[in-house]
């Protein structure tokens, strides 16, 4: 008695239900990208035009195709990476690009941002690269040091002693080599512990 | 032995006959005295005429819920002293009141101002607890129905019997104007009969009603508060056994044919239950107290003139002016009940002073023949009799049996005049004018601590640490009222703060330290603190077609319950922890359209809610066919920058479109939604991984695939809920689905019961939830189960997965690491695949104070009240990563989860009062796991209880193997073994009318640490252990 009630009662709702248990299974459709697979880092080319996506804090390079390393994680291997490309540092020149853009902007930091300068500085020797295609890159170069200028004025690395190094005095001597433009303000002062950039303002 | 034994029973037993008897001697007998002059009331066979008032005792800023007989004794009987004095002055003898007042108040008002007490028990007019679920509207023909409400009935009756000072019990309140609820046996009827059907149904209960009372106390006559005199054929057919014939009658200044009428019916005696006038003019738009007064005083000549051996009937034995006291809160009754409203709500022919065809003229909150003045923080406010009071005082002088003829009556009633008793209150106003068109009320708070602390943790190295310091904090509050404006601002000001707490993250610790490497390359630190700052600041600006609700740190309601289906505009009332955290939410405004404009909301501010991105939320709701339809959409304007606080997620910024359409079938709740959200993300690419067939991507098992977009049908959401609220076992199912992107926030309105499980907020994911709440005497047995599955899942967290891996050569196998809210285009956090067992139990003897109210500590009057509440979480597959914060604010991704793991959790709350002390008190155990990626799971347990009786309060809480009391330590999984804190202060207040409040107390604090504790010393060889003693002066002022 009691059941049968209960069925009349309720009876009509059951559509309501059968709809929306329907929209569940149906409304997504799965399995839509590509799978992934290991990359060879040999096959990576120059390309000009991504080399503006580098310095902090532009983080454009984690959406560009070609870059191998877009899918990091925690760029532990970062060290690896770099020694492999110093192995034949005019080849893999594009990698270390690929590489210390990454690292930068999945962590950024003065130190990446200073060895970003070094992989821009690696392009200027590859071999085949044509008179406008130099003058992007050393343009981003020298953009790359300024960065660690006016975005990391306080950052160190260390040496393998442990010795801290103040990057802007290195950024700044690079830019100075280089013919690079030293940003405003900034100045090279001596001090006991050698040379070292400081902004002309703070002293 | 023996026989000193039985010698003291017996002795015990004629001490109690004694005190029975002398019980019984101190009710007096109240009875109708009748013969052919017409009816009399009579208590000990003394002719007593109802001189009566409607008596609530609602402070400002409260509302039908508060509860006066929950506050302490000290404070009730501070209350009654004063109100009650006042009505004695005036020579009121009867007060109309709710059942639910404890019966030592009943006897103590009766014998120190020997004012009788006319006891309500409303028999479900605004809606009723059955089988533990609320109801409302009340179905008077459902038999479960009627029984839970004689059956309350009967226990009110039982406990306030025997008491002194019951003049009549009074039933029901205007019922039959709540002829709306349906059942199969209405719905069957044409339209035209379906009301007079229900008004035959609760006729019918009434008259049992009638008889339950009768049955159980044959010693005091039995009335009922009818609205007028509609359906007095039914209550003549149904209520044979009424004494007294009691009404709402608002007929202006004359009920023209109403003796009349219940004489030629019911020939029984009548009085009305309220009558009255609003002093408030709709008209003119101004207080009118001298209107108010006159129409008082004619209507009191016709009750006067109706008596005993004056009327043709003579049944009039007196009335029960509505009401004593304005009450703030009638209007809207939930919102604005700070504010004295001048909204006339309904109109009414009979009050010609104010009447307009065009306009209502009835202003709900101006009824009282006194208005409240100036109000303490503890809700003691001060009355100001109006001119009706005075001429009742003068009415009064004289009951109507004094006065031989009607002519006496004409003669005493033309002796008061209004107008000469008018200038009393009239100066009160010209005063209050002259100086508050603009009022301003302000309030300091002072806390003074002195604190030391100690250990042989490693707490002694933490910067600014000393084994003694002391702390002083100030707050100064401004609250301005104006008759349309309404103003509160506190700021903080922290001149001295101890650095040596052990819990150091509180409001007042604006110290921030900076590192920074100074030009040799050293790192130094520098602190900063801020002294002064804007803690809170709110307003209320009413005006005819809208109110404008300003907010900054300040909290605010939800819209759950009027159409926000998807959780858009979330409640802001976490102050405590935003506080903690020093968040800056919420902050924004909140419109409310009125009259023609009352259908629309907006929401707009930069963060609405914590953790809001800036936005703007509009809400339209309007009838659509037989059900109410609800649209809003929301559209952020910039990105929140503000979040610190890994449980406050930061939201994508977005717009939205939500739908909700709300109607009734065969006696179900039917609720459907529809959700657009996230639209923006469209095109943006993710990560997964699926099992493989083959071994997968790095030998994991996982297919891991680049690339996927998010697709339009990624952002709808669906939902639909039906619901029997009225069923026995009241129960409700629920199902959706939200696309990848389709978030939302949290719905926020309660369905069947308060459980902890909710729907998911977050998107990606598909959930059907069915609970039910089953009664059982007093307790309310709820189970819920709730499953839910993400449409794409997290990636796993497989070892083989984690990390970036380079071969020498030259081969790049990067990582697969959990997605997060920051930089993916979703991520699995609380939507992760689980399935709930939810069972909460609830035993609460005392419904009408609801025990998970807010405020339920001030709030639960009951003697005993508890939950328990059991969760148990399958959770077969982990989730994706969550935020953490850094102690400069700066936040990261953990990159991980810790594994699948099924958890459970039991929390129980109770409130219980025992000699006069409240006892607070809670327990909890279960498992849990951190928010970080650590694995470790904590089976964590606590308790705590509180003690409080005449300011005098003390504290225990004890937690044994749990996360500290930040978020942080959730976060990176940091325990302490036990943590204890026992606290104890004593309160006491200064003088009356001057609010002064102060506080002295002692609090010791004490945990212990392991190698899962932060600050444990790894060095000290043995157990490590923290403490601080703690003693403070609070003044409030």
């Amino acid at each position: 008695m009691c059941v049968s009630k209960f069925k009349n009662k309720y009876s009509r709702c059951w559509p309501i239900l059968f709809l929306v248990a329907g929209l569940h299974s149906s409304c997504y459709v799965d399995s839509r990208g590509e799978d992934r697979l290991p990359v060879s880092l040999s096959a990576v080319t120059f390309k000009a035009d991504v080399l503006s996506y580098g310095s902090y804090p532009n983080s454009g390079v984690l959406d560009v195709q070609e870059n191998p390393f877009r899918h990091w994680t925690d760029a532990s291997a970062k060290w690896n990476v770099n020694q492999w490309v110093n192995e034949d540092a005019s080849a893999r020149a594009m990698v270390g690009f690929y590489l210390w853009a990454s690292v930068l902007a999945l962590d950024p930091s003065g130190e990446n941002q200073y060895y970003l300068g070094l992989a821009l500085e690696g392009l200027l020797t590859v071999q085949n690269l044509n008179a406008a295609e130099l003058e992007v890159v050393r343009a981003e170069l020298y953009s790359a040091y300024q960065q660690v200028l006016l975005q990391f004025p306080n950052s160190l690395t260390y040496s393998e002693l442990g010795m801290p190094i103040h990057l802007a005095t290195l950024a700044y001597q690079k830019l100075a080599d280089l013919g690079g433009e030293i940003p405003e303000g900034w100045i090279l002062i001596e001090t006991e512990n050698g040379p070292r950039a400081v902004e002309s303002r703070k002293l | 032995m023996r026989q000193t034994l039985v010698n003291w029973f017996s002795l015990l037993f004629i001490a109690g006959a004694i005190l029975t008897a002398a019980s019984a001697v101190a009710r007096p007998d109240i009875s109708i005295y009748k013969d052919a002059k017409g009816f009399k009331l009579q208590v000990d066979g003394q002719d007593t005429f109802i001189k009566g008032i409607n008596w609530e005792y609602v402070p400002k800023g409260a509302n039908y819920s508060y509860n006066l007989w929950a506050q302490t004794d000290d404070y009730i009987k501070r209350v009654i002293d004063y109100e009650m004095g006042l009505m004695r002055d005036a020579g009121i003898n009867a007060i109309r009141i709710y059942s639910n007042v404890p019966a030592r108040w009943i006897r103590y008002i009766y014998e120190n101002f020997g004012i009788y007490s006319v006891v309500n028990h409303t028999i479900g007019r605004y809606g009723f607890q059955v089988n533990s679920v609320w109801r409302t509207p009340t179905d008077y023909g459902d038999p479960a129905t009627r029984k839970a409400i004689l059956e309350d009935l009967r226990k009110d009756i039982e406990s306030l019997a025997s008491t002194p000072g019951i003049l009549i019990w009074l039933l029901g309140n205007e019922n039959n104007y709540g002829l709306v609820w349906d059942s199969f046996e209405i719905q069957n009827l044409p339209a035209e009969q379906q009301d007079k059907a229900r008004a035959e149904q609760l006729y019918e209960f009434i008259g049992m009603a009638i008889d339950e009372v009768k049955r159980l106390d044959q010693t005091r006559p039995v009335a009922i508060a009818n609205g007028d005199l509609q359906y007095i054929d039914l209550i003549k057919r149904y209520c044979k056994n009424l004494d007294i014939f009691g009404s709402n009658v608002y007929r202006g200044p004359d009920a023209v044919d109403y003796f009349e009428t219940v004489g030629q019916e019911l020939g029984i005696p009548t009085f009305f239950t309220e009558f009255g006038a609003d002093a408030y003019n709709a008209r003119l738009d101004r207080e009118d107290d001298l209107s108010q007064a006159e129409y008082l005083k004619s209507q009191w000549r016709q009750i006067y003139m109706e008596s005993y051996a004056h009327g043709s009937y003579g049944n009039s034995l007196g009335g029960l002016t509505f009401m004593w006291s304005d009450g703030w809160w009638k209007h809207q009754q939930e919102t604005n009940l700070d504010i004295h409203d001048k909204t006339a709500s309904w109109s009414n022919q009979g009050y010609l002073y104010d009447f307009s065809p065009s306009q209502n003229n009835m202003n709900e909150e101006w009824f009282g023949i006194t208005a409240k003045g100036q109000q303490q923080k503890d809700g003691f406010f001060e009355l100001i009799p109006r001119t009706a009071y005075y001429v009742l005082q003068d009415i009064y002088q004289k009951q109507p049996y004094q006065l031989e003829s009607k002519a006496a009556i004409q003669q005493h009633f033309a002796a008061i005049d209004p107008k000469r008793l008018s200038p009393i209150y009239g100066r009160y106003l010209a005063l209050n004018a002259q100086s508050s068109a603009i009022s301003f009320t302000s309030h300091v708070m002072a806390y003074y601590e002195s604190v030391r602390s100690g250990g042989n943790s490693l707490l002694r190295n933490r910067d600014g640490w000393q084994k003694s310091d002391y702390s002083q904090f100030y707050e100064l509050g401004m609250d301005l009222e104006h008759s349309e404006v309404q103003a509160s601002v506190t700021v903080s000001a922290v001149p001295e703060l101890a650095q040596n707490k052990l819990d150091n993250v509180f409001y007042e610790n604006r110290v921030e330290r900076f590192e920074y490497t100074d030009e040799q390359g050293a790192v130094a630190t520098r602190e900063s603190i801020e002294e002064f700052e804007l803690k809170r600041s709110s307003f209320t600006w009413n005006s005819e077609q809208f109110i404008l609700h300003g907010y900054y740190r300040s909290g605010h309601g939800h819209w759950g319950y009027e159409g926000d289906f998807f959780g858009f505009y979330p409640e802001s009332f976490d102050l405590a922890n935003i506080d903690r955290y020093r968040g800056i939410a919420p902050v924004g405004f909140e419109l409310e359209g009125q009259k023609q404009w009352e259908s629309w909301k907006l929401a707009f501010g930069p963060q609405v809610y914590w953790g809001a991105n800036p936005t703007v939320i509009a809400k339209y709701t309007d009838k659509l066919g037989p059900g109410t339809l609800s649209a809003l959409i929301q559209h952020d304007y910039g990105d929140n920058q503000a979040s610190n606080v890994s449980f406050v997620l930061p939201e994508p910024k977005t717009n939205r479109l939500g739908l909700h359409y709300g109607t009734k079938l065969f006696g179900l709740d039917l609720d459907f939604g529809f959700l657009h959200s996230g639209a923006e993300r469209v095109g943006e690419t993710f990560t997964n991984a699926q099992k493989s067939s083959t071994g997968g991507y790095r030998g994991s098992g996982y297919d891991v695939s680049d690339d996927n977009e998010i697709k339009s049908i990624d952002t709808l959401g669906f939902k639909v809920r039906v619901s029997d609220k009225k069923a026995s076992f009241p129960w409700f199912f629920q199902t959706g689905i939200k696309g990848l992107v389709a978030d939302s926030g949290v719905e926020q309105s309660i369905t069947i019961a308060p459980w902890t499980i909710r729907e998911a907020g977050r998107g990606n994911h598909y959930h059907a939830m069915l609970g039910a709440a089953i009664p059982w005497n007093d307790v309310q047995i709820a189970p819920l189960v709730k499953y839910q599955k993400p449409l794409v899942g997290p990636l796993p967290p497989d070892e083989r997965l984690q990390g970036d891996v380079f071969r020498p050569d030259g081969t790049l196998l990067p990582g697969v690491a959990a997605r997060n809210v920051l930089d993916d285009a979703f991520a699995v956090i609380d939507n992760r695949e689980m399935t709930v067992f939810e069972l909460l139990l609830t035993y609460d003897p005392t419904p009408s104070t609801w025990f998970y109210h807010w405020d339920r500590q001030h709030h639960e009057d009951a003697d005993f009240a508890a939950n328990l509440d059991l969760i148990y979480r399958k959770q077969p597959t982990t989730r994706d990563s969550l935020l953490g914060y850094l102690e400069d604010g700066t936040s990261f991704s953990f990159g991980g989860a810790p594994k699948a793991y099924d958890t459970w959790d039991i929390t129980s709350f109770i409130v219980a009062r025992a000699a006069g002390w409240k006892l607070l008190s809670g327990f909890y155990l279960g498992e849990g796991q951190a928010n970080g990626s650590d694995e470790a799971i904590v089976h964590r347990r606590g308790f705590n209880l509180s003690a409080e009786k005449s300011g005098i309060r003390s504290a225990l809480e004890i937690k044994l193997n749990d996360w500290g009391p930040y978020d942080y330590y959730r976060d990176f999984n940091l325990t302490y073994p036990w943590q204890a804190i026992l606290d104890l202060s004593y309160t006491d207040q200064f003088g009356i009318g001057i609010d002064q409040q102060a506080t002295i107390g002692l609090r010791y604090q004490h945990r212990e640490l392991n190698e899962r504790s932060p600050l444990y010393s790894i060095d000290s060889g043995k157990k490590n252990h923290e403490f601080e003693w703690n003693s403070y002066v609070r003044i409030k002022i």
